[in-house]
């Protein structure tokens, strides 16, 4: 009873305000992708800490309902563990707690596979009007790269399962506008997208929104980890078309440029505050026309071990009483 | 510069080059008698490629004596605005199905961004 209430006091804390001081941090911006994965710890926290609450509050009722190996196991050890496990509670809570487990984690496995599948449709509409109507450039890359004979300005991209599938887009609109070093600029940082596999980790936050939208932490995390994810992509594309240090404030402007130019051509569209990482342009433009700023080491690591301390802490909470009771001998649980 | 992909392409070519519906012979004929491969093409490898192009609703067909004419269900002019405005309006909202260089402003934002352009000195 103590580790689910445990686990459901972590996943709560974690659900309602964890995600507050990230999103105000100024250090997301000099790390982008560790903040991607203080994000994606965070929601992960989150949802395994509610799914081992549930299974630690259904463990002593789980020898009834399995047998075989697995429940003579579990029966001979939940014996040992009398104090936190064998303690009397109604059956009732236990079907509750494995209820609750199940529930959440299948909820969450229909949303993602909902939202690759959405995903899958929206590739599969672009890729075949692509192929009667785009013209095919010459690319040094893996990526695909496709001109769109269209004089309204955009450029994207397509993430493919195989790497030879991923297609970057670009409209005649596009081209005229941007010079060629800003060309090579924004076709680095959509490489860096696909080759990053940004899409995946955008399509986590969102699936987790959509599932759970009441819990503040996954409505914020959908939020930042787009925007952190352009972030990543500019700091890529600025490293991988500058080869001396110095020329990396220059591209940086011009990256910046580019951003500004596309995104004011295109015409404005009210709808356009409810995409998942509106306002997204501005957040960039101002961050790359300063000069970089790099997280400390001292900094990166603290963070860093934040990372794994939250994607393990709930398993160890959960496990607590069991590795306990193993360091005590009593359970015959050999730990070799 | 070629065109992207394949039969399909080629097949839509000379579709939207006609003014008069074609038969499947009529665009065998008007295709380049051999394939990337070296061989004569065959007449039912094209008609399982326009096929397709009706079951996607590229080309409408119509029955002419015994065999089916297609003509293209939209211009080329067409189906590039298509693809342009399924990318602008709705791409990214459909489970992260493709990612734009810029997102997409509201005017407010678009205001703001001009605002600190008209601040910087150029470039």
């Amino acid at each position: 009873m103590t580790t689910t209430l445990a686990l459901f006091a972590v996943a709560a804390l974690m659900g309602s305000v964890a995600g507050i001081p990230l999103a105000r941090a100024r250090w997301a911006g000099h790390a982008p992708r560790l903040a991607v994965a203080l994000w994606h710890a965070l929601c992960f926290g989150v949802v395994s800490s509610v799914v081992l609450g549930g299974l630690a509050l259904a463990l002593p009722v789980l020898p009834q309902v399995i047998t075989g190996g697995l429940s003579d196991f579990l029966a001979r050890c939940a014996m040992a563990l009398h104090t936190e496990l064998a303690a009397p509670r109604p059956a009732f809570l236990g079907a509750a707690g494995l209820l609750l487990a199940l529930a959440a984690g299948t909820r969450l496995l229909r949303g993602l596979m909902a939202a690759a599948r959405e995903a899958k449709r929206g590739r599969r509409h672009q890729l075949d009007r692509l192929t009667l109507v785009g013209h095919l450039l010459p690319s040094d890359h893996r990526e695909r790269l496709v001109l769109l004979d269209d004089a309204r300005p955009a450029a994207y991209c397509l993430p493919g399962r195989r790497r030879g599938r991923a297609t970057i887009v670009i409209s005649r609109g596009a081209l005229e506008l941007l010079g060629d070093d800003q060309v090579d600029l924004l076709l680095a940082h959509e490489r860096a997208h696909l080759r990053q596999r940004h899409h995946l980790a955008t399509r986590l936050t969102a699936a987790l929104t959509t599932s759970f939208g009441w819990v503040p932490l996954f409505r914020l995390a959908s939020g930042q980890v787009p925007l952190l994810l352009e972030m990543a992509a500019d700091d890529e594309a600025v490293r991988l078309t500058t080869r001396r240090h110095s020329a990396q404030t220059t591209a940086r402007r011009r990256l910046a440029d580019a951003v500004v130019n596309l995104a004011t051509a295109q015409t404005p569209t009210p709808a356009a505050a409810f995409s998942a990482a509106g306002g997204s342009a501005l957040a960039r433009v101002q961050r790359l026309s300063r000069p970089p700023e790099r997280l400390g080491l001292a900094h990166t690591t603290l963070l860093t071990a934040g990372v794994g301390v939250i994607l393990a802490g709930p398993l160890l909470v959960a496990t607590a009483p069991v590795l306990c009771a193993a360091a005590m001998d009593i359970c015959p649980i050999a730990l070799a | 510069m070629r065109k992207l992909g394949d039969l399909e392409a080629l097949v839509m070519e000379q579709l939207w080059a006609s003014t008069e519906p074609l038969s499947v012979r009529q665009v065998l004929e008007a295709l380049p008698t051999t394939g990337p491969d070296g061989r004569n093409r065959a007449y039912t490898t094209v008609m399982t490629v326009m096929d397709n192009l009706f079951h996607k609703s590229f080309v409408v067909r119509e029955r002419s004596g015994r065999a089916y004419v297609y003509r293209a269900s939209q211009t080329r002019a067409e189906h590039t605005a298509e693809v342009m405005e399924d990318a602008l309006t709705h791409g990214g909202d459909r489970g992260a199905a493709l990612m734009h260089f810029v997102d997409q402003l509201t005017p407010e934002e678009a205001a703001q961004l001009r605002a600190l352009l008209g601040s910087r000195e150029p470039s």
